[in-house]
């Protein structure tokens, strides 16, 4: 699907960079769920501005510019709806037991 | 959207504002979407024609989900009956150049 | 004033949304699944019975049957990449009359294929309707047919959707930072479904807002035009539409002078690199305005329509007409127009963002479910709390709530599973099968409403879970049937995509199954004083395990 040689591997990188930026995100959050503790919130932020603006340099690598930040915003809202949920899961899990 | 002091509160007048933000809002969406048709007669005609009706929706849905802001139905009408009337005199006074 | 503003919204919101959401709950889940249209109509298709014409020999096919069907000239298609749903190399559509432009299940379908004498043979083919039947569930909210009126309705909604979408912003606005990621699982239902609605609107809301104004202006734009073409463009714009076509001449033009399609490929591909021919459409061949589209993907571009874009080359001398909707090769305000279709139908990135809308129309499915649990959690009568053992009634209005929601939502999922089983196990048994898939989605669909009614929305919850987990499951199990015993006459495609939707298709009966197993804990043992319980309530213990709550939860 992915035209360019060394596309999907780009694809693959800004998809990883989202991720983590994204989960640096909600782990700095005192609403986070993952862990005991949030993450030290300006480290933890700042990582995750390197990380989500590196993503989408990474999709305009395999893809041209305006598709690369579609893809990278998509992801994006998707990510940060479903680490709540992850969380809202782990914290249903433990109560249970 | 107004500088006098009234009371403090805001009348809800649900069928004179939606009426409002339902028609002028629509009318003041045309009449913006004819402005940027004259002002853009520089574009390609199939492309000026799609932009043109694009712009209609996204300017109405705003008016039409902003026009409970308004302090009552009669000032709706008052606001958004002035604003089609500058932007339809805009629109004329292009035929008129 | 502020709180004023606030009350005033949070009346639209609950508004727009009681009107709105359940159209709005098919809306998302048949248009999630429409993200995989190609493979769910690959899923569906029965395998070829003949072999595709080499590409060499289309040129004289395309000839000899516009020759002997002349009717086929106006649009012909010939595909390049053969696939389980693709397996004619010319084929093309009658359509009614009468029938509306939009409206691609009732046209007629034809096949020319070359027999063992060297012959052109034509049939009528009845190709495998069921994706397109899911997404006209998608465009017009449910109902059976896209015509104008269906069209006008799913405008309206996609108007109160807009509406909630800008109203519910609003009332989040004074804890919109605070709550951010907040989703606080605990005894106190109604935050945790406030949560769990938010979350999804707040973060979302970009992919929702073009979502509600691409809908209203799919449904809109053909008003919209019309008035604007009399008030603005006095009446040229189908001709400055027609201007770009190409060059008008004189008499009906011989098919056999055009170039091969191998050689008209040949010319978009040497345009961009990247673009990848998927198949050729040939319109009006024979007249003077004769244009043939070369349709195809570029995994580096946006796509400006759904399936795919195009280049526009005249058949006869193969210049390229026009590269406007050439993915890759539009200038600045064609990417802006392409990029509204492409954000509506996540046409760009390749298969991640269709992964990404997939997930994200669930969402939009579950957002709109979530906010009528929320009605319903709000206007719930609680017993108090000391445990004096009175169990309130519930209101009228909530139960009522409670089976319409139930009904109408698990009902349209239990319909769609329903209706790509039927795919395969009615294939060759009944003659019209577009019909059956309509016939069985609406009996499944008005079933279970009506069983939500007469059962009560907490017990036809329980049920319709798990018939949607035993529907969904259903569709793998029919292919791994199908691969086990062909005798059934059924198939098993086994390429990538459609055993993808074998997979996704379990994945959802699992979650259904989890889902239905939440319920079954939540209404056979949950607390009595809600329409979710179906408990003879047991006075001490009811009191004991009221949440202690929260009236001002929601503010």
């Amino acid at each position: 699907m992915i035209g360019s040689p060394g596309g999907n591997t780009n694809v693959a990188l800004g998809l990883g960079l989202v991720v983590a930026g994204a989960a640096s995100l909600y782990l700095a959050s005192p609403h986070q769920r993952w862990l005991a503790a949030p993450l030290p919130a300006r480290p933890a932020r700042a990582v995750a501005l390197a990380l989500l603006v590196a993503s989408p340099i990474a999709f305009s690598r395999a893809m041209q510019m305006v598709p690369a930040v579609f893809t990278f915003v998509a992801s994006l809202m998707l990510l940060l709806v479903l680490l709540p949920y992850v969380g809202g899961a782990l914290v249903a899990l433990r109560r249970r037991r | 959207m107004s500088t006098t002091k009234g009371p403090d509160t805001i009348r809800r007048d649900w069928i004179s504002k939606s009426l409002a933000g339902a028609l002028l809002g629509f009318s003041l969406a045309l009449g913006c979407s004819g402005l940027f048709a004259r002002l853009a007669s520089g574009m390609v005609m199939a492309l000026k024609v799609q932009l043109t009706m694009w712009m209609v929706m996204p300017i109405w849905l705003a008016v039409l989900s902003g026009c409970f802001l308004f302090r009552s139905g009669k000032r709706a009408w008052l606001w958004l009956g002035v604003a089609n009337l500058v932007v339809f005199g805009a629109f004329a006074a292009t035929r008129l150049f | 004033m502020r709180s004023e503003i606030i009350r005033i919204y949070k009346i639209v919101h609950t508004w727009t949304g009681i009107l709105a959401g359940m159209a709005l709950f098919i809306a998302f889940y048949a248009g999630a699944i429409t993200a995989f249209k190609e493979p769910l109509a690959r899923w569906a298709s029965p395998p070829a019975a003949t072999s595709m014409v080499p590409l060499e020999d289309a040129q004289s096919l395309i000839t000899r049957t516009l020759t002997a069907h002349p009717e086929a000239a106006r649009e012909l298609r010939v595909n390049l990449r053969p696939s389980e749903q693709v397996t004619a190399r010319v084929e093309w559509e009658i359509h009614d009359e009468d029938a509306d432009e939009h409206d691609r299940l009732s046209a007629r379908h034809y096949v020319a294929t070359v027999d063992e004498e060297g012959a052109v043979r034509v049939d009528e083919a009845h190709p495998s309707r069921l994706a397109e039947l899911i997404d006209v569930l998608h465009r017009v909210v449910g109902l059976p047919v896209d015509g104008d009126l269906s069209r006008s309705i799913m405008g309206v909604i996609a108007t109160l959707y807009a509406l909630a979408l800008v109203s519910g912003v609003i009332v989040l606005l004074p804890s919109l930072v605070k709550d951010f990621f907040a989703l606080r699982v605990g005894n106190n239902l109604k935050r945790m479904w406030l949560d769990a609605h938010n979350v999804v609107g707040v973060v979302s809301l970009p992919f929702h807002l073009v979502m509600a104004v691409t809908a209203a202006v799919f449904a809109f734009h053909d008003g919209i035009y019309f008035v604007q073409d009399k008030m603005i463009h006095d009446g040229k714009r189908s001709a400055a539409f027609q201007a770009r076509s190409a060059p008008s001449g004189g008499e009906p033009r011989d098919p056999a002078a055009m170039l091969p399609p191998t050689e008209l490929v040949a010319r978009v591909e040497a345009l961009s690199p990247t673009f990848e021919p998927t198949m050729l459409q040939y319109v009006q061949v024979t007249g003077p305005r004769a244009a043939v589209r070369v349709w195809g993907h570029d995994a580096r571009s946006l796509s400006p329509r759904a399936q795919g874009g195009f280049a526009m080359v005249d058949p006869y001398s193969g210049r390229v007409v026009s590269t406007d909707y050439l993915p890759g090769r539009q200038d600045a305000p064609q990417t802006l127009l392409s990029s509204f279709f492409a954000l509506h139908f996540g046409t760009y990135g390749g298969h991640p963002a269709k992964w990404v809308y997939f997930l994200l129309g669930l969402l939009g499915a579950w957002l709109f479910y979530s906010g009528n649990l929320l009605w319903i959690e709000t206007r719930r009568r609680k017993a108090s709390r000391r445990g004096q053992g009175e169990i309130p009634a519930q209101r009228r209005d909530t139960s009522l709530m409670a089976s319409a929601t139930v009904g109408v939502c698990l009902g349209s999922i239990c319909g769609i599973s329903l209706t790509i089983v039927a795919a395969k196990w009615l294939h060759g048994h009944v003659a019209d099968l577009s019909a059956w898939h309509r016939y069985l989605y609406y009996a499944m669909f008005f079933g279970a409403i009506g069983w939500a009614f007469v059962r009560g929305g907490a017990r036809a919850a329980v049920n319709l879970l798990w018939l949607a987990a035993a529907l969904t499951v259903a569709i793998p199990l029919t292919t791994l049937l199908a691969w086990l015993f062909p005798s059934l006459g059924m198939w098993a495609h086994t390429s990538a995509a459609p055993l993808g939707v074998d997979a996704t298709a379990l994945a959802g009966a699992l979650g259904f199954a989890c889902l239905a197993r939440a319920t079954s804990r939540r209404v056979y043992e949950g607390p009595t004083d809600s329409v979710w319980s179906v408990r003879r309530p047991l006075p001490a213990v009811a009191g004991a395990e009221a949440a202690p709550d929260v009236e001002r939860a929601t503010g």
